[in-house]
């Protein structure tokens, strides 16, 4: 027809507006074409989600903005400090950091982000991409704990840490630490990794490398590089990488064509992390551990679901400012996940210096046991039924029970049973119950115990399977004593 | 219809001919049903068997097995018994060998799947790296495919991977069949949501596809066609990347232009295999019209009674029936009558099923088997079981209506035909325009050419929807080629709309949307309304697509599943869910859809005769308003209700043809009896402009506008009853229906009045109906005024304008006046 492709365009355009129909409709037309970035404001009320997430962001900003400065450079290198404490904005030396509140209200020319980063151009057959380099020496503070730890853990403890054969002579200086900034969440080949850092140790340091691409055209070489520089480890420690970054890089690499290789020997430090830590914290994502394990939380850090956007206007802008603050998050996810690494590795080292607080010896306990750490793990448990208060204390007499039940040592049991049950234990109620049943034969106080443990359990939803179980003990229990009864 | 037509002239004593009902022993009641039907008459002299075809049985011609088949899959032949192949196999074979695309169109039962199986084995026997990728257009038809090929392949001893891949493929079992699966089963949307996007995963696949099946070829017309046109296109894209270059093998019903439609899908050069060498049994076809009982108002006999009727002589013979309907309700109202027909005698129920999309899989696998193990001695269905799921062959199939294109009755009529006994297939007529053509001019349908399928996969909705997909899989280079835009343009508006981003001559994807899940190939939403039986303990009992809820399960419909009545008492339109509850009522319930057409700009317009024929874009909302209750049996309208629901908008292309002011002013007629006639001439031309563009009725809407500043208001029922039985009470000349205010003011002669009648491409961009339609127009208004001109009836009937009762009692004169004034030069 006669009209350009042009207007026809547009009209594709102003349907996302024209068209009050219901958006799952839309959308499932692909037409809803949400107004994007800052070239297109102002059109009406309806122009889009964007404006919606821009507002959202602001808001944010906000918050983040009324909290303290971040590090710098020249803070970081000699000492990486972090204190817990909330206190008043850092004025340390060095150039002021960007924060997610400045991005949208960038003044002047666009900044190089090698100079801001103090990175530099890596440059080979491939093409170009940013490289930065970050190192800190292994007695850096990293919250209330440091990088030793990483080296000075005891060889097998990262196999006692996944219960695998595969990490059994894990070596933290053949490690790479890796962490991926990406331009989405959702996976699928249309999800690229902009940014990838590789930690490693090398003499009494931990240096970690960034890859950036400043713009797709570099991936190539940035693929190429990474490529080159994991060769020399044997083994990928990542946060959560077992599902994200490496399928993520295999992905990458064979868009490249080439094939990511270092997938055998991986600890996903996602996993053990939830078993030490989980019934303390409620949370185990990388920034509550930060948090709840190494004592610091961070400033100023850009929340990761507006990464991908905040890339996306780099692209377009080529203001390494917008950068910088990613570039940071990267680099502290890579230092915190070295950090809990050593933290973890040093928990299951030291057989004699248990952790304080309660649950956690009790996670480290059962991940012991898991381990088949038998006697290890029974320490673990014995320090809190002893001495522990609480839910702790329950568990870990019920852990206890349980280990002297698979003994068969019935005389420890039943006193670790009945330690339980008058803390009261629901399950300890059953197991002691059984356990006079059948192996004291003393029926009448296994009842008594089934209805202490029925009434324990009455209109609790949680221990519905136990309740059923009870009843039917019960019944048994009542059962044949009145036959006995008729009998004589 | 591949085969030599014997054409038997109607009348008595040639039924008797030895060549023709004297032949099938067994079925002797079939011949003396068909019999029967063609001494029966219309007004005591009209026949309304209009047609009846015979097809004599064919012996089959064969040719031997390839000489360069593997051994094992030759001594697989012979131990089945097969030491040569019909030559369409062969061809077949030859073909795929020599590395060309392909495109079978063979009948149903002639051997078709071996025809791209046998080559895809033997090349996989020889070289265990080969892939192949097979395409169905439904997981049910993907399903029974796979069974056959399971038995194929246990039955060579060969270890060839198999496995569907769809959204039922249990998470842990996916990344094995990703790299070990030699076959993978699956369709063009999880192709497109689930393979593609994620094709890193597939590599092994994507560097040794060597062939892409893509069976049904035919059900990819249409707008459903073109997505998957965009599909094949990101498909071979990929391939190039990865280095393969895949074969297309494609199977078909006969269409009229399967090669072409095939090269439009896949952008290759295909062969048509159109000889079909199997051997099979004598066939009848026969075109019943019901007999005329009131001539003055052109009624015939209900159509669906006479299906009715006639599938029960079939059925009373113990001879396995088919019964196509062409509509759910339209399915369930004849599973009622049969059900209450044949299932009285104990023992006998379950003896009628009902088959229909909505149906639970599990339902529909217990039906399948019924009909192909005998228990199931007839079967109601919609189109769902037109494709070849394999359900057997049966004795009879009965259509009730014509399908709406050749494709589909010569594909529904394949259902019936037993190797080596007789079968018949008989199309009953209802009393629109397009079926009454039909029944004057039989030899139109038997001399016509299949419909062609026609796609656009440039649309540029489409076009933009699936390059962002594109872009999402692979980097988009600027001197690729994806389909026949200007691509730097479409890319340059994407970027400036932040989808992707240039970097070098590159085009990268930098949204955070998985924008496959943004596009479904199906209709408007991949969402479903699931429909929950409350009755007593709450379950699911059926599904709806998005599309037709509002008129299926709005508030106080009767939903009828397998001839139970239910009543919806809740449509929960935000959960996507309808409560239903069982109730006994005597009537079934028909939603009222009302259509607004405004005119957003016009591309061509140009003076035809006295009237304009135009071009352009139209923004069409329409919306269910109402519903009417139509009593079982009688079809009496026993009441209506409103409704409030979501209304539905687009914009669309549509062609239309305005009848200016002073033409309109110059007719001898009142103002309302001019509306009625413009409303009666809207009810033809839509009717026509399917037949000859030989699309799906659905693809085209149809409304009657004032130029482009009125409303249109053109309902739109299942077709199931007489449309507009009391159209004067709903809406007046100036009144609408639910959303106007005032009922029936007379209208005011109001001048100048000079309406549009829009005939609209039913898809949001247009899908290139309308503007083909453009062009036909002069075609369009001489067969109308033939039609019209010719229709027997006084003042209007359901075959012409419609019923007098609905188009007033001039609006046949007026649509007659209008298409000569439109002829005048």
């Amino acid at each position: 027809m006669a009209r350009s492709l042009q207007d026809r365009l547009r009209e594709v355009q102003e349907r996302g507006r024209v068209e009050p129909g219901t958006p799952e409709s839309l959308a499932s037309l692909g037409l809803t074409v949400p107004v994007v970035g800052p070239t297109d404001s102002g059109t009406g009320s309806k122009s889009g989600s964007l404006t919606l997430k821009a507002r959202l962001q602001a808001l944010i900003d906000q918050q983040v903005r009324s909290r303290r400065g971040g590090f710098t450079e020249a803070e970081r290198l000699p000492s990486f400090e972090l204190d817990t404490a909330d206190s008043g904005p850092s004025e340390g030396g060095g150039p002021p950091a960007v924060r997610v509140s400045d991005v949208y209200e960038l003044e002047g020319p666009p900044e190089d982000l090698a100079k801001l980063v103090g990175g530099e151009i890596a440059t080979s057959i491939h093409g170009e991409f940013l490289l930065r380099h970050a190192t800190f020496r292994l007695d850096t503070r990293v919250g209330h704990t440091s990088l030793e730890k990483l080296v000075n853990a005891l060889p097998g403890a990262a196999r006692i840490l996944t219960a695998s054969v595969d990490l059994d002579d894990f070596d933290p200086r053949k490690a790479a630490f890796i962490d991926t900034e990406t331009t989405g969440l959702s996976g699928g080949a249309g999800t690229a990794a902009f940014l990838v850092a590789v930690g490693f140790i090398e003499g009494d340091a931990f240096i970690v490398r960034q890859y950036f691409m400043r713009d797709f055209h570099e991936e190539k070489a940035l693929i190429r590089a990474v490529e080159r520089d994991l060769e020399r480890f044997d083994t990928i420690v990542s946060f959560n990488g077992k599902q994200f970054d490496v399928p993520l890089l295999e992905s990458r690499f064979r868009l490249q064509r080439r094939v990511f290789r270092q997938t055998d020997r991986h600890l996903d430090m996602l996993h053990p992390g939830r078993r030490l830590w989980k019934a303390r914290l409620e949370s185990c994502s990388l920034q509550s551990l930060e948090r709840g394990v190494l004592g610091f939380h961070r400033e100023d850090d850009i929340p990761g679901a507006f990464i991908p956007e905040r890339y996306f206007d780099y692209l377009r802008r080529k203001d390494g400012r917008l950068m910088v603050q990613i570039m940071e998050h990267n680099l502290q996810d890579v230092v915190s996940l070295a950090a809990l690494t050593g933290e973890a590795l040093a928990m299951v080292s030291e057989p004699e210096a248990l952790p304080e607080d309660a649950f956690d010896v009790l996670s480290l306990g059962r991940l012991l046991e898991r381990a088949a750490l038998d006697e290890r793990s029974e320490e673990a448990y014995r320090a809190i039924a002893e001495s522990g208060v609480g839910r702790a204390r329950v568990d870990a007499t019920v852990r206890l029970a349980y280990r002297s039940k698979a003994r068969k040592d019935h005389d420890e049991a039943e006193r670790l049973w009945r330690a339980a049950v008058s803390l009261a234990s629901a399950v300890a109620h059953r197991e002691l119950a059984m356990l006079l049943e059948h192996t004291r034969r003393n029926k009448a106080e296994a009842l008594r115990v089934v209805n202490d443990g029925l009434d324990l359990v009455a209109g609790r939803a949680d221990v519905a399977g136990l309740e059923d179980d009870l009843l039917k003990r019960r019944a048994r229990l009542a059962r044949p004593s009145r036959a006995k009864k008729t009998r004589t | 219809m591949e085969e030599s037509l014997l054409v038997k002239t109607i009348g008595g004593e040639s039924v008797d001919d030895s060549t023709a009902l004297t032949k099938g022993a067994p079925p002797g009641g079939l011949i003396s049903i068909l019999k029967a039907l063609e001494m029966e008459k219309s007004l005591a002299t009209d026949p309304v068997l209009v047609a009846l075809r015979y097809f004599p049985a064919t012996s089959g011609s064969f040719a031997p097995l390839p000489p360069d088949l593997s051994a094992k899959l030759v001594e697989y032949l012979h131990r089945r018994g097969l030491d040569a192949l019909y030559t369409h196999q062969r061809i077949a074979y030859d073909l795929a060998k020599a590395g060309k695309s392909f495109v079978v169109t063979t009948p149903t039962a002639s051997g078709k799947t071996l025809c791209y199986n046998l080559p895809i084995l033997d090349a996989i026997i020889k070289n265990t790296d080969t892939r192949a990728l097979y395409l169905f257009p439904t997981k049910a038809l993907a399903q029974d495919q796979l069974a056959e090929l399971y038995q194929t392949i246990e039955a060579l001893g060969e270890d060839i991977a198999t496995f569907t891949y769809d959204g039922d493929t249990p998470q842990d079992a996916r990344k094995a069949i990703r790299s070990k699966a030699h076959i993978v089963v699956t369709n063009p949307d999880m192709l497109h949501k689930g393979i593609l996007p994620h094709h890193t995963k597939w590599v092994k696949l994507f560097e040794n596809l060597k062939y892409v099946v893509i069976d049904e070829l035919h059900m990819n017309r249409g707008v459903y066609g073109s997505h998957v046109g965009n599909v094949l296109r990101r498909l071979q894209r990929l391939c190039r990347f990865y280095g393969s270059d895949p074969q297309f093998l494609c199977s078909s019903a006969t269409i009229r232009n399967p090669a072409e439609l095939a090269r439009a899908l896949t952008g290759k050069p295909v062969e048509w295999i159109q000889e079909s060498g199997a051997p099979r049994g004598e066939r009848y076809f026969a075109i019943y019209n019901p007999p005329v009982v009131n001539r003055q108002l052109g009624i015939r006999k209900s159509a669906l009674g006479s299906a009715r009727d006639i599938a029960s002589r079939f059925l009373e013979k113990g001879l396995q029936t088919i019964v196509f309907a062409p509509s759910r309700l339209a399915t369930e109202v004849l599973v009622t009558y049969l059900k209450d027909a044949f299932e009285t005698r104990p023992g006998s129920e379950g003896i009628i099923r009902g088959y229909r999309g909505g149906y639970l899989p599990l339902k529909r696998r217990e039906i399948e088997r019924g009909l192909r193990e005998g228990s199931v001695l007839g079967v109601v269905s919609t189109n769902a079981l037109e494709l070849g799921i394999d359900i057997g062959s049966l004795d009879v199939a009965v259509m009730l209506s014509y399908p709406g294109t050749v494709a589909s009755t010569w594909q529904q009529a394949g259902r019936s035909g037993r190797r080596g006994s007789t079968s018949a297939a008989v199309l009953v007529l209802n009393s629109t325009p397009l079926n009454q053509y039909i029944g004057r001019n039989p030899e139109y349908f038997f001399g016509a050419s299949a419909e062609e399928g026609r796609i656009n996969p440039d649309n540029l909705h489409l076009l933009i929807s699936h390059l962002k997909c594109a872009a999402f899989e692979l980097p988009i280079e600027s001197d690729e080629t994806f389909g026949s835009e200007n691509l730097v343009e479409i890319l340059g508006f994407l970027e400036t709309h932040g989808f992707v981003h240039k970097a070098g001559e590159s085009w990268h994807w930098t949204h955070e949307s998985y924008p496959a899940d943004t596009v479904s190939l199906r209709s408007v939403s991949s969402d479903n309304f699931v429909i929950q039986d409350v009755t007593r303990e709450p379950k699911i009992v059926a599904e709806v697509d998005f599309d037709s809820a509002p008129m299926m399960v709005h508030e106080k419909a009767v939903y009828m599943l397998e001839g139970r009545t239910y009543l919806v008492h809740k449509y929960d339109h935000k959960e996507r869910r309808a409560h239903i509850r069982e109730a006994d009522v005597d009537y079934y319930t028909d939603a009222i859809t009302y259509t607004k057409v405004r005119i957003l700009d016009t591309f061509l317009e140009e003076p035809r005769g006295q009237v304009r024929r135009s071009h352009g874009e139209v923004h069409v909302s329409s919306q269910v308003v109402g519903f009417k209750k139509i009593k079982f049996y009688t079809n009496e309208n026993v009441g209506s209700g409103e409704l409030q629901m979501p209304q539905k908008e687009m914009h669309t292309t549509s062609y239309w043809l305005t009848i200016p002011c002073e033409i309109i002013a110059s007719l001898p007629f009142t103002g309302e009896e001019k509306r009625d006639g413009v409303i009666a001439l809207s009810h033809t031309l839509g009717q026509l402009a399917s037949l000859f563009l030989m699309c799906d009725r659905r693809d085209l809407g149809v409304a009657v506008g004032d130029d482009g500043q009125g409303d249109a208001k053109v309902e739109r029922g299942m077709g199931l009853v007489p449309v507009w039985p009391d159209r004067r009470k709903r809406f007046g000349p100036a009144g609408g229906f639910g959303s106007d205010s005032g009922e029936a003011e007379p209208a005011p002669a109001i001048e100048p009045y000079e309406p549009n009648i829009f005939v609209y491409d039913n898809y949001p961009g247009g899908i290139g109906l309308s503007e083909p339609l453009f062009r036909l127009h002069d075609r369009l208004i001489s067969e109308s005024l033939t039609l019209i001109e010719n229709c027997l009836c006084f003042d209007g009937c359901p075959s012409c304008v419609g019923p007098a009762g609905e188009v007033g009692s001039k609006g046949k004169e007026v649509a007659l006046h209008l298409l000569r004034v439109a002829m005048q030069a």
